[in-house]
């Protein structure tokens, strides 16, 4: 029985006080900053805030107790579950979900537990397939400039072919899908290649285009075009006919009709499109990286992986979520900016 | 002197490889600055005479002329009004009528559709709702915008299909007499209006066309200058007479569909 379990059952049984006690105990002893917040209004506070609050105190006494393994600094990984903890009060004071926020926050808390008691206290995992904690968040400071020089590598190539997949892909969309001739010879073609898994060109994109940077963008272009190209010329074709004829009875010409009429009445769903693209954009930079490249954020993990350093593969790794979750974020507000109307 | 003429027109759509008639042989002429209704029970084809006349759709045999020409597709000289939802849902009331004025009248400035557009709107009754979204505004307002809008495209022909077909009746009473006096405002105007409600056409038409199933069946003449008050229009004798008839028209054709 190690002493966090005990602390954790105490502060679990005792309620509020003892478990901000706890808390505050906990970092004052690991020297960590405190997060900021910690005692919020308490008619904010629900079980499931205390459960959470007491888990990020038990992981921050599980970090501090001297396990079988002793990492050679634990303040990256403090600086990492602090932030982790301002993030998560921060979205429970100022957001609306609180119960699912504190749901997430046990689910990461859990996680994080398990890994550092099962590695770093008790050793119970192989060396080195499953760094310990401390030396995976110790990557980021460690090699930050690495890392951000691989981020905006990746950035990059992610920038040029989703962008250029989707100007693509809608402006194509919508003229085929609003000219019949041009609808019936494009669709069934746009049907056939959609569903090919961009992904099984990259080793050949790679050996054919004169460069890996090509080569990637040109992966991530056809994974996005094929699918944004029929779901455009589905829409075009579902659209409300009433608002198709009204407008023709304008005497529009084909321009004003697809950027006027068409592109704008699009809009929210090309917007919200993006939630879903970007992923999988993502997904097949992060394969195409793994091919040949020499830079980017695939390339960070491939290329540690054939070294066997896993603590920078999962330091990778993390990154790779954080970055899709940056952008994810950035996707949510442009939408929330530019979206002003629903049907 | 009739401004728009159905000549024999057949209009058959096809579905699945197979052709159904709509309309067989249709002869109608529509006087210029007159104010018609057109109707029916659903299906028999109210719907698809509008759609010919705005060019949405071509005749399968014979042809439809507005003021001798042979409809070539739609154009702003008609302006159209549906039951619902037309108006763009990405636009406020505003901008929609505006965009109307913008793209029939090109030598408009921005400052006149604008100032044009508000006046219509405030015509028909909600100027304060012009920087609102489709989505933000009841049915009733809905139509009103539609009807600012068709009226900023100051096209000769209006065409309605059940355009307050939606609303409940308070307020299409209200929009019924709306339409007629912007109607009477903007002289000559020639309206095609579709409806299946007698009492709508009895209170708009200067005349009524019955249609069965893909016929048209009968015009009725409504006196002109009368009174649009319900109760004057339920005392008028002429007025009773094409009710009563119409009514006929509806109960007989309503067997002849059921068999069918």
């Amino acid at each position: 029985m190690t002493a966090w379990r005990k602390k954790a059952a105490a502060g679990g049984a005792a309620g509020a006080g003892s478990a901000a006690g706890a808390s505050v105990a906990a970092c004052a002893a690991a020297g960590a900053p405190a997060p900021a917040g910690e005692a919020a209004p308490h008619k904010f506070v629900t079980a499931s805030f205390l459960v959470a609050t007491v888990m990020f105190a038990a992981l921050l006494v599980a970090i501090a107790v001297p396990g079988k393994v002793t990492p050679r600094t634990s303040v990256p990984f403090y600086v990492a579950a602090a932030l982790m903890e301002a993030l998560f009060l921060w979205r429970y004071v100022a957001g609306g979900k609180k119960r699912s926020t504190c749901h997430i926050a046990i689910v990461v808390w859990a996680l994080l537990i398990v890994w550092e008691v099962a590695s770093t206290d008790l050793k119970l995992t192989h060396p080195v397939l499953i760094p310990i904690p401390e030396n995976v968040f110790a990557v980021f400071p460690k090699l930050y400039d690495e890392l951000a020089l691989n981020v905006a590598s990746s950035m990059a190539l992610l920038a040029q072919g989703f962008i250029t997949a989707l100007v693509a892909g809608y402006l194509v969309g919508l003229f085929v899908g609003w000219v019949p001739q041009l609808r019936e010879a494009v669709y069934p073609i746009a049907h056939v290649l959609a569903p090919v898994p961009a992904i099984v060109f990259a080793p050949y994109l790679v050996m054919l285009l004169p460069s890996f940077k090509m080569a990637a963008v040109a992966v991530i272009f056809l994974g996005i075009f094929w699918p944004t190209l029929l779901g455009t010329i589905l829409r075009v074709e579902s659209m409300d006919h009433r608002i198709v004829e009204s407008a023709r009875m304008l005497g529009l010409t084909t321009p004003e009709m697809i950027f006027q009429v068409l592109l704008p009445f699009m809009y929210p769903t090309i917007a919200q499109g993006l939630k879903t693209q970007l992923p999988s954009a993502m997904l097949m930079l992060v394969m195409a990286e793994m091919y040949g490249a020499t830079s980017g954020l695939g390339y960070f993990v491939i290329n540690y992986t054939n070294y066997a350093n896993y603590t920078n593969v999962v330091a990778g790794i993390i990154m790779v979520g954080v970055v899709v979750t940056v952008l994810d974020g950035l996707v949510s507000l442009l939408v929330r900016k530019t979206v002003k109307w629903s049907e | 002197m009739p401004s728009i003429v159905f000549k024999d027109v057949t209009y058959s759509y096809v579905n699945n490889g197979e052709s159904f008639p709509a309309l067989e042989d249709v002869s109608l002429e529509i006087g210029e600055g007159e104010f018609l209704c057109l109707v029916g029970h659903s299906g028999c084809g109210k719907s698809t005479m509008l759609s010919l006349i705005a060019g949405l759709a071509r005749p399968t045999r014979g042809e439809v002329l507005i003021g001798g020409e042979p409809v070539a597709g739609p154009g702003p000289d008609r302006s159209i009004v549906f039951q619902s939802y037309s108006l763009f849902p990405w636009q406020t009331a505003l901008r929609n009528v505006m965009f109307a004025i913008r793209k029939t009248d090109r030598k408009a400035s921005k400052g006149q559709a604008r100032t044009r557009a508000l006046e219509l709107l405030g015509q028909v009754g909600v100027g304060d709702a012009a920087d609102r979204y489709p989505f933000q505004l009841s049915g009733g307002m809905r139509q009103r915008v539609a009807i600012a809008r068709a009226l900023a495209i100051d096209a000769p022909t209006m065409l309605l299909d059940e355009p307050f077909g939606a609303l409940d009746p308070m307020i299409r009473r209200k929009l019924q007499l709306l339409l007629l006096d912007l109607w009477k405002g903007a002289c000559c105007k020639t309206a095609v209006f579709v409806t299946h409600d007698i009492d709508e056409a009895l209170i708009l038409a200067d005349r009524i066309v019955f249609m069965e199933p893909r016929h048209v069946v009968r015009s009725f003449e409504l006196p002109r200058g009368r009174s649009r008050d319900p109760e004057a229009l339920a005392s008028d004798p002429a007025v009773r007479a094409v009710k009563d008839e119409v009514l006929a028209l509806f109960e007989a054709t309503a067997t002849g569909g059921e068999d069918a």
